[in-house]
Protein backbone atom coordinates (compact mmCIF):
# COMPACT_ATOMS: atom_id res chain seq x y z
CA UNK A 1 0.00 0.00 0.00
CA UNK A 2 1.33 3.41 -0.88
CA UNK A 3 2.28 5.86 1.88
CA UNK A 4 1.65 8.83 -0.37
CA UNK A 5 -0.80 11.33 1.06
CA UNK A 6 -3.72 11.91 -1.23
CA UNK A 7 -3.36 15.39 -2.70
CA UNK A 8 -6.16 17.92 -2.55
CA UNK A 9 -7.23 19.80 -5.67
CA UNK A 10 -5.28 22.89 -4.55
CA UNK A 11 -2.07 20.88 -4.00
CA UNK A 12 -2.55 19.21 -7.37
CA UNK A 13 -2.99 22.63 -9.02
CA UNK A 14 0.09 24.07 -7.30
CA UNK A 15 2.13 20.98 -8.22
CA UNK A 16 0.97 21.39 -11.81
CA UNK A 17 2.05 25.08 -11.88
CA UNK A 18 5.40 24.28 -10.23
CA UNK A 19 6.00 21.48 -12.74
CA UNK A 20 5.04 23.80 -15.59
CA UNK A 21 7.58 26.35 -14.34
CA UNK A 22 10.15 23.55 -14.05
CA UNK A 23 9.44 22.53 -17.61
CA UNK A 24 9.85 26.13 -18.82
CA UNK A 25 13.14 26.45 -16.96
CA UNK A 26 14.27 23.09 -18.28
CA UNK A 27 13.38 23.99 -21.88
CA UNK A 28 15.13 27.36 -21.52
CA UNK A 29 18.25 25.61 -20.20
CA UNK A 30 18.23 23.03 -22.99
CA UNK A 31 17.78 25.77 -25.59
CA UNK A 32 20.59 27.86 -24.10
CA UNK A 33 22.89 24.81 -24.01
CA UNK A 34 22.01 24.00 -27.62
CA UNK A 35 22.65 27.60 -28.72
CA UNK A 36 26.02 27.48 -26.99
CA UNK A 37 26.79 24.16 -28.71
CA UNK A 38 25.76 25.58 -32.11
CA UNK A 39 27.94 28.64 -31.62
CA UNK A 40 30.87 26.32 -31.02
CA UNK A 41 30.14 24.27 -34.17
CA UNK A 42 32.39 24.69 -37.18
CA UNK A 43 30.91 25.41 -40.60
CA UNK A 44 31.72 21.83 -41.66
CA UNK A 45 29.83 20.47 -38.64
CA UNK A 46 26.83 22.67 -39.46
CA UNK A 47 26.85 21.42 -43.07
CA UNK A 48 26.95 17.83 -41.76
CA UNK A 49 23.94 18.66 -39.57
CA UNK A 50 22.11 20.11 -42.60
CA UNK A 51 22.93 16.96 -44.59
CA UNK A 52 21.42 14.84 -41.81
CA UNK A 53 18.30 17.09 -41.81
CA UNK A 54 18.04 16.69 -45.59
CA UNK A 55 18.27 12.90 -45.30
CA UNK A 56 15.58 12.88 -42.60
CA UNK A 57 13.35 15.16 -44.73
CA UNK A 58 13.83 12.83 -47.71
CA UNK A 59 12.90 9.80 -45.58
CA UNK A 60 9.77 11.58 -44.36
CA UNK A 61 8.82 12.51 -47.92
CA UNK A 62 9.28 8.88 -49.04
CA UNK A 63 7.18 7.64 -46.11
CA UNK A 64 4.44 10.17 -46.91
CA UNK A 65 4.43 9.07 -50.55
CA UNK A 66 4.04 5.42 -49.49
CA UNK A 67 1.15 6.30 -47.16
CA UNK A 68 -0.51 8.36 -49.92
CA UNK A 69 -0.20 5.60 -52.48
CA UNK A 70 -1.54 2.92 -50.10
CA UNK B 1 29.45 19.18 -49.85
CA UNK B 2 33.19 18.89 -50.32
CA UNK B 3 32.68 17.03 -53.61
CA UNK B 4 30.31 19.73 -54.95
CA UNK B 5 32.67 22.54 -53.96
CA UNK B 6 35.68 20.74 -55.41
CA UNK B 7 33.96 20.40 -58.81
CA UNK B 8 32.92 24.07 -58.77
CA UNK B 9 36.47 25.13 -57.90
CA UNK B 10 37.75 22.96 -60.75
CA UNK B 11 35.51 24.66 -63.34
CA UNK B 12 36.62 28.03 -62.01
CA UNK B 13 40.23 26.90 -62.31
CA UNK B 14 39.52 25.85 -65.90
CA UNK B 15 38.10 29.32 -66.60
CA UNK B 16 34.59 28.13 -67.51
CA UNK B 17 33.33 29.94 -64.45
CA UNK B 18 34.96 33.35 -64.07
CA UNK B 19 34.10 33.55 -60.38
CA UNK B 20 31.51 32.36 -57.90
CA UNK B 21 30.48 32.71 -54.28
CA UNK B 22 28.26 30.63 -52.05
CA UNK B 23 25.00 32.33 -51.15
CA UNK B 24 21.64 31.33 -49.65
CA UNK B 25 21.15 29.10 -46.63
CA UNK B 26 24.56 27.43 -46.88
CA UNK B 27 26.32 30.79 -46.77
CA UNK B 28 24.03 31.90 -43.95
CA UNK B 29 24.93 28.76 -41.99
CA UNK B 30 28.49 30.05 -41.82
CA UNK B 31 27.18 32.83 -39.56
CA UNK B 32 24.00 31.40 -38.00
CA UNK B 33 22.76 28.09 -36.61
CA UNK B 34 22.21 25.41 -39.25
CA UNK B 35 18.86 25.54 -41.02
CA UNK B 36 17.77 22.86 -43.45
CA UNK B 37 17.83 23.72 -47.14
CA UNK B 38 17.06 21.99 -50.41
CA UNK B 39 20.05 23.21 -52.36
CA UNK B 40 23.40 24.90 -52.56
CA UNK B 41 23.02 28.36 -54.08
CA UNK B 42 25.93 29.63 -56.11
CA UNK B 43 26.09 33.21 -57.38
CA UNK B 44 28.26 33.00 -60.43
CA UNK B 45 29.95 35.00 -63.12
CA UNK B 46 30.03 32.61 -66.09
CA UNK B 47 32.75 33.18 -68.64
CA UNK B 48 31.36 35.54 -71.32
CA UNK B 49 30.99 34.02 -74.82
CA UNK B 50 32.75 35.49 -77.87
CA UNK B 51 29.67 37.65 -78.48
CA UNK B 52 29.91 38.98 -74.94
CA UNK B 53 26.73 37.20 -73.82
CA UNK B 54 26.75 35.19 -70.61
CA UNK B 55 25.91 31.63 -71.62
CA UNK B 56 25.55 28.80 -69.13
CA UNK B 57 25.63 25.92 -71.65
CA UNK B 58 29.44 25.32 -71.57
CA UNK B 59 29.36 25.35 -67.77
CA UNK B 60 26.48 22.83 -67.61
CA UNK B 61 28.18 20.60 -70.19
CA UNK B 62 31.44 20.58 -68.25
CA UNK B 63 29.67 19.91 -64.97
CA UNK B 64 27.97 16.89 -66.59
CA UNK B 65 31.36 15.64 -67.83
CA UNK B 66 32.55 15.88 -64.23
CA UNK B 67 29.69 13.68 -62.99
CA UNK B 68 26.96 16.24 -62.41
CA UNK B 69 23.43 15.52 -63.59
CA UNK B 70 20.81 18.06 -64.55
CA UNK B 71 17.56 17.90 -62.57
CA UNK B 72 15.14 20.73 -63.41
CA UNK B 73 16.88 23.96 -62.31
CA UNK B 74 19.68 22.14 -60.48
CA UNK B 75 22.90 20.39 -61.29
CA UNK B 76 23.26 17.58 -58.79
CA UNK B 77 26.92 17.27 -57.83
CA UNK B 78 27.65 14.62 -55.25
CA UNK B 79 24.85 14.72 -52.69
CA UNK B 80 23.88 18.32 -53.37
CA UNK B 81 21.54 19.92 -55.91
CA UNK B 82 23.45 23.05 -56.91
CA UNK B 83 21.54 26.05 -58.19
CA UNK B 84 23.81 28.24 -60.27
CA UNK B 85 22.45 31.75 -60.37
CA UNK B 86 24.30 34.11 -62.70
CA UNK B 87 24.96 37.29 -60.71
CA UNK B 88 21.66 38.80 -61.74
CA UNK B 89 21.56 42.24 -60.09
CA UNK B 90 24.14 44.92 -59.27
CA UNK B 91 23.71 43.97 -55.60
CA UNK B 92 24.52 40.29 -56.24
CA UNK B 93 27.45 41.26 -58.48
CA UNK B 94 28.84 43.37 -55.66
CA UNK B 95 28.17 40.59 -53.14
CA UNK B 96 30.27 38.14 -55.20
CA UNK B 97 33.01 40.71 -55.68
CA UNK B 98 33.13 41.33 -51.91
CA UNK B 99 32.66 37.71 -50.82
CA UNK B 100 35.07 36.42 -48.21
CA UNK B 101 37.43 33.46 -48.59
CA UNK B 102 36.55 30.73 -46.09
CA UNK B 103 37.93 27.29 -45.43
CA UNK B 104 35.78 24.23 -45.97
CA UNK B 105 37.93 21.33 -44.89
CA UNK B 106 40.99 21.59 -47.18
CA UNK B 107 39.26 23.86 -49.73
CA UNK B 108 39.01 27.64 -49.85
CA UNK B 109 35.71 28.99 -51.18
CA UNK B 110 34.19 32.44 -51.38
CA UNK B 111 31.18 32.98 -49.15
CA UNK B 112 28.87 36.01 -49.39
CA UNK B 113 29.31 38.18 -46.30
CA UNK B 114 26.58 38.50 -43.67
CA UNK B 115 25.90 42.14 -44.65
CA UNK B 116 25.35 41.25 -48.31
CA UNK B 117 23.28 38.17 -47.39
CA UNK B 118 20.97 40.49 -45.45
CA UNK B 119 20.72 42.94 -48.34
CA UNK B 120 20.05 40.14 -50.87
CA UNK B 121 17.40 38.69 -48.53
CA UNK B 122 15.78 42.13 -48.32
CA UNK B 123 15.79 42.37 -52.11
CA UNK B 124 14.22 38.89 -52.45
CA UNK B 125 11.70 39.70 -49.73
CA UNK B 126 10.00 36.34 -49.00
CA UNK B 127 8.99 35.43 -45.45
CA UNK B 128 11.94 33.01 -45.14
CA UNK B 129 14.29 35.78 -46.29
CA UNK B 130 13.10 38.06 -43.50
CA UNK B 131 13.66 35.24 -41.02
CA UNK B 132 17.19 34.84 -42.37
CA UNK B 133 17.85 38.56 -41.86
CA UNK B 134 16.68 38.22 -38.28
CA UNK B 135 19.01 35.26 -37.64
CA UNK B 136 21.96 36.99 -39.28
CA UNK B 137 21.48 40.12 -37.20
CA UNK B 138 21.05 38.01 -34.04
CA UNK B 139 24.31 36.22 -34.86
CA UNK B 140 26.25 39.45 -34.38
CA UNK B 141 28.00 39.19 -37.77
CA UNK B 142 26.12 42.07 -39.42
CA UNK B 143 27.60 45.54 -39.30
CA UNK B 144 24.76 48.04 -38.89
CA UNK B 145 26.76 50.72 -40.74
CA UNK B 146 27.55 48.50 -43.70
CA UNK B 147 23.98 47.16 -43.90
CA UNK B 148 22.57 50.71 -43.70
CA UNK B 149 24.88 51.72 -46.57
CA UNK B 150 23.66 48.77 -48.66
CA UNK B 151 20.01 49.54 -47.87
CA UNK B 152 20.52 53.11 -49.10
CA UNK B 153 22.68 52.23 -52.10
CA UNK B 154 20.28 49.59 -53.44
CA UNK B 155 16.98 51.33 -52.62
CA UNK B 156 15.91 48.77 -50.03
CA UNK B 157 14.49 51.22 -47.48
CA UNK B 158 10.90 50.10 -47.94
CA UNK B 159 11.88 46.43 -47.53
CA UNK B 160 13.88 47.31 -44.43
CA UNK B 161 10.84 49.07 -42.95
CA UNK B 162 8.76 45.97 -43.66
CA UNK B 163 11.34 43.84 -41.87
CA UNK B 164 11.41 46.17 -38.85
CA UNK B 165 7.59 46.28 -38.70
CA UNK B 166 7.10 42.53 -38.94
CA UNK B 167 10.13 40.94 -37.32
CA UNK B 168 12.40 43.28 -35.38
Amino acid sequence: MSNATPKSGVVRSITYVVNAVDVEVHVARVKAAWRQHERAMTWEQKIEAIERMRERDAQLARARAIVKSA
Amino acid sequence: MRESLKVLLQVREEGILADFAIGGAIAASFYTPAVTTEDLDIFAFPKPSASGLLVLTPLYERLQQLGGRIESEYVVIGKWPVQILPAYTPLVEEAVANAVDQHFEDLIVKVVSADYLCAIALQTGRAKDYMRIHMLIESGHVSSDRLAALVNAFALTQRWETYVKRYA
